[in-house]
């Protein structure tokens, strides 16, 4: 009879921790990147009777960026985990990165017990407050009845209109007691994002009359899943492609309309077309300083029809003539059906299609050192339609930017807006965690893997064979490369002395790697370590003084440094 | 000096979430005050000018559970009023119709926020 008794309780009341786990669950989620902590050993407990994938990091700044280069890579929510305290505070960079990016995470976090909240208790950390500003929403939960609508509504919010990551603060004590059941069942709804299409008819009508149009793409068509929106009204109207970083891949960077990345290291032919056209239909894109926004190639009395999800970005720094809240796939749908009719070759597409064909130069460089170039370059040749391709941050990031020719939404993946380095490579590992059987390949800088390193620990643990293809110039490049353009060669604290050995390193985790020092070596070893099986580093000795050109110097007036360029 | 009416569901961390939502966006807020009603909170917020207005407010009405956000009209300003009647402090929204000694019409009040007890009375 005890036992009836007791399974009727256990039908009708849940643990905490398992309660999240149980919503997350039926929410689809089925990797969970963390560390555990004092605060968070329910939730670990009940852990090992669940069905999620537990990914046991060695740093929880890591855990975030695992768990955002799963959702980039996936379009699903990606979902991290630390203890109180150190724990959280090291996520937020991660989380921070995410933000920027508005890539969906759920951050699940332990907090000290609720007594204890507020009496500078052991690992204690004002979590909530210090998420706030980094996060889309946040939820600090003080009862347990509060769980099922912190992880539902979470991952909603999470998901809805402009994507972010969501902070659930869950203290330990909240995590050690019992949900009623009827919580579990309630629903939990979040309202739709607000939509604003009264510019729709004069978008249309200025997209008809405009000689020269130009379509400029952010991160928000990819996550929008717009690609194939954008490539029939840039047919329709004859009108070229450019992007953002953030939005790179988005469209095939081969398509003879595809002019690339624009911005501060973007493509010339990008940044031509760019100041010469006369009206930009922007998708999804927030006019950033190192895009298209407060650059000298953002022309005065530019005509913009401005399209993105959030509100808040219209108009914010940019003065768009026509301003569209909404879905850019949505929107592309109505601006298509009020075009109908298609614009035929025009002296403008002609113009463009030169540019493209000015653009192209030699990156099979035979120098030696390698030049960063001929890295980029080589990839290109070893990698499969099927792969990712992730970056740090720095000049390695640039080059990548540049040059590589991406073909599909989410095969690059990158730190676009908060510039985070070391982002890179434990992003790598969330996407080969999302998808085993593709190569996944980080291009890393020696600055930026020095701070992740111990994350080649998780790759072999975990078994995530990815590859980092290093270029190890044994500087800061990037800061060096603004000291010397701009600061009189006055190096300071950007020379990387006494680098490691990085092929010893890697194998004294248990994976493996190769020094390249040759530009005939470089490919050979790049097939090596896509096929090793194991976590592999390419550690390529590349030229210290290659710089990454063309670059438009920050602040209006200055000339453009092209360098090795010959856009004339 | 503009003034920003904000109501919001009456929601754990909402009140500081607006305000974060400000300072990330380097705008100061000079006073602010807060009243609950029906499970709903308005906000009155005095800020320094800031050139980000419309997306401004749109950023604030795109966090969750705010319901409305709006700029009120340039000569509102909040009061402290003292109510020597009931011995407590109420916090009055109007125009500056009167001048700041004179008298103010109740017509042009837009906000009055709840009794405050006095520190006597909490003792």
């Amino acid at each position: 009879m005890s036992s009836i008794i007791v399974s009727i309780r256990r039908a009708i009341l849940l643990k905490g921790s398992k309660a999240a786990l149980t919503l997350l669950e039926k929410q689809g989620v089925n990797v969970m990147f963390g560390l555990p902590g004092g605060t968070t050993i329910p939730l670990y407990d009940d852990l090992l009777d669940s069905n999620i994938r537990h990914v046991l990091v060695r740093h929880e700044q890591c855990a975030a960026h695992m768990a955002d280069g799963y959702a980039r890579a996936t379009g699903r929510v990606g979902v991290c985990t630390s203890t109180s305290g150190p724990g959280v505070t090291n996520l937020m960079t991660g989380v921070a990165t995410a933000y920027v990016d508005s890539s969906p995470m759920l951050v699940l976090t332990g907090q000290v017990a609720t007594p204890m909240i507020g009496n500078d208790a052991f690992q204690e950390a004002d979590s909530f407050s210090l998420m706030m500003p980094i996060t889309k929403h946040n939820f600090r939960v003080l009862d347990p009845k509060d769980i099922p609508e912190a992880i539902v509504r979470g991952m909603a919010i999470a998901t809805t209109g402009r994507k972010g990551p969501v902070h659930v603060d869950l203290p330990v004590d909240v995590m050690r007691a019992e949900v009623p059941e009827d919580m579990m069942r309630k629903e939990y709804r979040v309202a739709p994002p607000a939509e604003d299409f009264s510019g729709l008819p004069q978008a249309v009508q200025m997209l008809r009359n405009a000689e020269r149009p130009l379509i400029l793409v952010g991160g928000g068509v990819i996550w929008s899943d717009a690609t194939q929106e954008v490539l029939r009204i840039s047919q329709m109207l004859m009108a070229p492609i450019v992007t953002t970083i953030m939005g790179k891949g988005a469209v095939p960077e081969d398509h003879p309309l595809c002019l690339g990345v624009i911005g501060m290291h973007g493509r010339e032919c990008a940044r031509k077309a760019f100041s010469e056209c006369d009206l930009v239909l922007a998708l999804g894109t927030r006019f950033s300083d190192r895009s298209a926004g407060n650059q000298n190639v953002l022309e005065e009395g530019m005509r913009i029809i401005h399209v993105d999800i959030d509100s808040g970005e219209l108009g914010k720094t940019y003065n768009s003539l026509v301003r569209i809240v909404g879905d850019a796939k949505k929107v592309l749908r109505l601006m298509i059906e009020g075009l109908v009719s298609r614009k035929g070759e025009s002296e403008w597409s002609k113009r463009v299609r030169t540019y493209i064909k000015e653009c192209e130069c030699e990156i099979d460089l035979p120098e030696n050192p390698i030049k960063p170039q001929k890295i980029i370059r080589d990839l290109m040749t070893v990698l499969s339609d099927n792969a990712f391709i992730t970056t740090e941050v720095g000049q390695n990031q640039m080059w990548a930017a540049h040059f590589l020719k991406v073909k599909r939404p989410r095969q690059f993946i990158t730190s676009g807006g908060f510039g985070t380095m070391g982002f890179g490579f434990p992003a790598a590992l969330g996407v080969k965690v999302a998808f085993p059987n593709s190569p996944v390949v980080d291009i890393a800088g020696d600055g930026s893997i020095q701070m992740v390193f111990q994350e080649f620990a998780t790759a072999v643990s975990e078994n995530l064979p990815v590859v980092v293809c290093l270029m190890n110039n044994g500087w800061l490049g990037m800061v060096k490369q603004w000291q010397k353009l701009f600061w009189e060669k006055r190096y300071s604290g950007t020379e990387l002395k006494k680098n490691p050995d990085f092929v010893k390193l890697a194998q004294a985790f248990g994976a493996d790697g190769v020094r390249v020092e040759r530009p005939s070596e470089l490919r050979p070893a790049l097939l090596a370590g896509l096929k090793s099986g194991v976590p592999f580093i390419v550690d390529v000795i590349v030229d210290p003084e290659e710089d990454v050109l063309p670059m438009i110097p920050p602040g209006k007036g200055l000339d453009i440094v092209r360098g090795r360029c010959k856009w004339k | 000096m503009e003034v920003i009416r904000v109501v919001v569901n009456d929601a754990q961390g909402v009140l500081s979430r607006v305000l974060a939502e400000l300072v990330r966006r380097k705008v100061d807020v000079d006073k602010a005050f807060f009243g609950r009603e029906d499970g709903k909170v308005t906000m009155i917020i005095e800020v320094r000018s800031t050139s980000l207005n419309g997306a401004l407010i749109s950023a604030v009405q795109n966090l969750q559970d705010v319901l409305s956000a709006e700029y009120l009209k340039e000569d509102y300003l909040c009061h402290w009023e003292l109510f020597p009647s009931t011995k407590s402090e109420r916090v009055l929204m109007g125009t500056h119709d009167g001048g700041s000694t004179g008298p103010r019409k109740d017509s042009n009040i837009v906000y009055m926020g709840l009794t405050v007890r006095s520190q006597s009375d909490k003792e």
